[in-house]
């Protein structure tokens, strides 16, 4: 069976179809022989049973007078019939009365016969008919055939059916040698290319066949694997560039996350400590407040130089309040509970609670009418730094339009809500310095600051509050033309 | 049966019947026997069928009886063409046309020729035991042949025929040569 495994597929075929066409032949001609030997015989002891019966009938006046010659000489006319060996005649009683033979035989048939009245053997023929004359039974006839004929039929059948055979085959070799091309021609062309594929791996290539049938079937299914294969290398290289892409992306953000983290890190050790100092220095700070207090009213009120540099005490002693307040607000935590507050009636308290320069024009335009929930004090602190860096960038812009000498410079500060769908939003837009460019790229660092004083955290809590109140801070600016700053905050924040 | 006693008998006989006289008891049981046959290969036509002649079927014998009591007894046994056989010896001339068979034994075949006369070409078989006689218008002649002394026939199948009997070709082959 490993042979035939191993065979090539035309061969295979060849020989199913070979071995097909030779069973049947095989069988069909097994079967016809069995048949045709039965036949054979049925009709050989027909034709026996006939002769018999006629030998018998010829026979019946010569036993009827006990004419013993006359039967010898009509038996003998079996000459004529060489396949009849032995005959024999028996009166009433069994007794021979005559006989013919070829061969020396017992000339009695034995009871089965007698019983059965023929017997068909391998090589020979026997049958025993009565002889009847009016009804009544005169005697018997015995004849025994061999079966030379049968066998001279049998072997000429035989080679009839080898010749049959060997024809047969021979047109089936040749019939199979083309018909299997319908299958192995289809199935040979696949496999060259599926070695093709293999060996050049190239799945662009494809097989073609117009047919309806599972090996139709099976070329589509191949050319479907061939595209797919095709498709995911495809894809493999693809994914392949895009992935050092993307290291480099994921790269980058971590590097950028890990610098954040730091920075965190930094800034909430910064808060702990600034707190701490912050605190420590606040009782010492107001100490040499009213200690500069007493010393000023016990000044005399026309030592001029001497309130002057009080004054200037004092003013500092301000500023180190407002750094230590802004170190304060950062590290302090939040504010236990949100409030409703309507917001333009809380920014303009804010406004009037500031010093504001006489030279600036302030206009307020609170139009959005809304409340929102927020934690007050923490939110008054975020306008109040944006508020501060405005006015600071007009003041400064004073301060250079005085020493160049200019007479009329700008100094507007515009304050708006807007009522935005769903969002509150408050600008203020100014018409101070503006940021320079190289700076406005480091407006939200902490400790980031051009300011001569302060500690460069006003934006980073603006955003950290406004984040917080989850809204957010966007800031606008162009150097000498001014800043719009933009908060804005949810009408109603997700808790 | 009968018929394979007389075989048996013929054959045990036969020595014996070889050194038989014309006469011989025996030999008349054998011709009783052949008679019986003949009537197995024989037709009469239909004047004298069973039907027609009161289901007797004549056998007559002219001069004296050779048979003994032979024919006796085969008539107590068998039946001539399914009818009973009837012996009628010396029957008057005018009933000779009725016999189905008419036994002349030696040595009275001289008056062949005259019976033939009477007869005129009926339906009868006449049988004969005399050489010669088959061609003096004879229908069977039994002839005595061979060193057994078998006993055979001849047949003038002219003369058989010539009375409307139809004869087997079986019995005919079995007639020796006139």
């Amino acid at each position: 069976m490993q042979i035939l495994k191993d065979l090539r597929i035309r061969a295979k075929l060849t020989m199913i179809l070979l071995g097909t066409t030779f069973l049947t032949l095989l069988f069909s001609s097994f079967f016809f022989i069995i048949k045709d030997t039965k036949t054979f015989k049925t009709n050989l002891v027909n034709n026996l049973s006939t002769l018999a019966g006629a030998v018998g009938a010829n026979n019946r006046s010569a036993l009827e007078f006990g004419d013993a010659i006359t039967a010898k000489n009509t038996l003998s006319y079996l000459k004529e019939e060489p396949q009849i060996l032995f005959a024999a005649l028996y009166d009433k009683n069994g007794v021979l009365f005559a006989s013919y033979s070829q061969i020396e035989k017992e000339p009695f048939p034995s009871p089965e016969l007698i019983k059965v009245g023929h017997i068909i053997a391998d090589q020979y023929v026997e049958i025993f008919r009565p002889i009847i004359l009016k009804g009544e039974k005169i005697g018997s006839i015995y004849l025994y055939s061999h079966l030379k004929n049968l066998q001279i039929q049998r072997d000429k059948y035989l080679v009839f059916v080898a010749l049959v055979m060997f024809v047969a085959l021979l047109f089936s070799f040749f019939f199979s040698i083309r018909v299997q091309r319908v299958i192995s021609d289809p199935i040979l062309s696949l496999t060259s290319t599926a070695k093709l594929v293999a060996t050049k791996s190239d799945y662009a290539i494809r097989v073609h066949r117009d047919s309806k049938d599972e090996l139709g079937t099976l070329f589509e299914s191949f050319n479907d694997m061939l595209s797919q294969i095709q498709k995911g290398n495809l894809e493999l290289r693809q994914y392949r560039d895009n992935l050092e892409q993307l290291i480099e992306e994921r790269t980058e953000k971590l590097k950028t996350t890990q610098k954040e983290l730091v920075q965190k890190e930094r800034l909430a050790l910064l808060g702990e400590l600034s707190a701490k100092v912050a605190h420590e220095l606040r009782n010492p700070l107001g100490t040499i407040r009213n200690v500069i207090f007493s010393l000023s009213c016990s000044t005399p009120k026309n030592d001029e130089s001497a309130h002057n540099l009080l004054e200037m005490v004092e003013r500092n002693i301000v500023r180190c309040n407002g750094i230590i307040e802004e170190l304060l607000d950062f590290a302090r935590p939040h504010s236990p509970k949100k409030e409703w507050v309507q917001m333009d009636k809380h920014l303009n308290e804010i406004l009037n609670e500031q010093k504001l320069d006489n030279d600036f024009s302030i206009q307020k335009n609170f139009n959005s009418g809304v409340s929102v929930l927020i934690y007050k004090e923490r939110f008054r602190r975020a306008i109040i730094n944006i508020l501060e860096n405005s006015l600071q960038a007009l003041s400064e812009k004073k301060a250079k339009g005085n020493k160049k000498k200019e007479t009329t410079i700008e100094l507007n500060l515009n304050i708006k809500t807007i009522l935005n769908s769903n969002t509150l939003e408050i600008f203020f837009i100014d018409t101070g310095l503006g940021i320079p460019e190289e700076e406005f790229k480091n407006i939200f660092t902490p400790l980031y600051s051009t300011k001569s004083f302060g500690v460069g955290l006003g934006l980073p809590i603006v955003k950290e509050i406004m984040n917080q109140h989850q809204g957010g801070v966007e800031i606008l600016s162009k150097e000498n033309e001014g800043s719009t700053a933009k908060l804005w905050i949810p009408l109603f924040a997700k808790d | 049966m009968f018929l394979g006693a007389i075989v048996v008998i013929l054959f045990l006989v036969l020595p014996v019947l070889s050194i038989a006289k014309n006469g011989d008891f025996n030999e008349y049981v054998v011709k009783a026997g052949f008679l019986y046959s003949f009537t197995k290969f024989i037709d009469w036509p239909e004047e004298k069928s069973k039907l027609k002649s009161n289901g007797k079927f004549y056998l007559c014998l002219f001069g004296e009886n050779p048979f003994g009591n032979v024919l006796k007894n085969l008539a107590k046994k068998r039946k001539f063409k399914g009818a009973d056989l009837v012996i009628n010896e010396n029957p008057p001339s005018d009933d000779l046309k009725k016999c189905h068979i008419l036994f002349i034994p030696k040595p009275y075949g001289s008056f062949l020729r005259s019976l033939l006369k009477v007869i005129d070409k009926a339906p009868v078989l006449i049988v004969t035991e005399e050489d010669g006689l088959i061609r003096e218008g004879s229908g069977i002649n039994f002839v005595i042949k061979g060193r057994k002394s078998k006993i055979r026939f001849q047949i003038n199948r002219k003369a058989v025929e010539q009375g409307g009997l139809w004869i087997s070709s079986e019995l005919l082959k079995l007639g020796i040569p006139n």
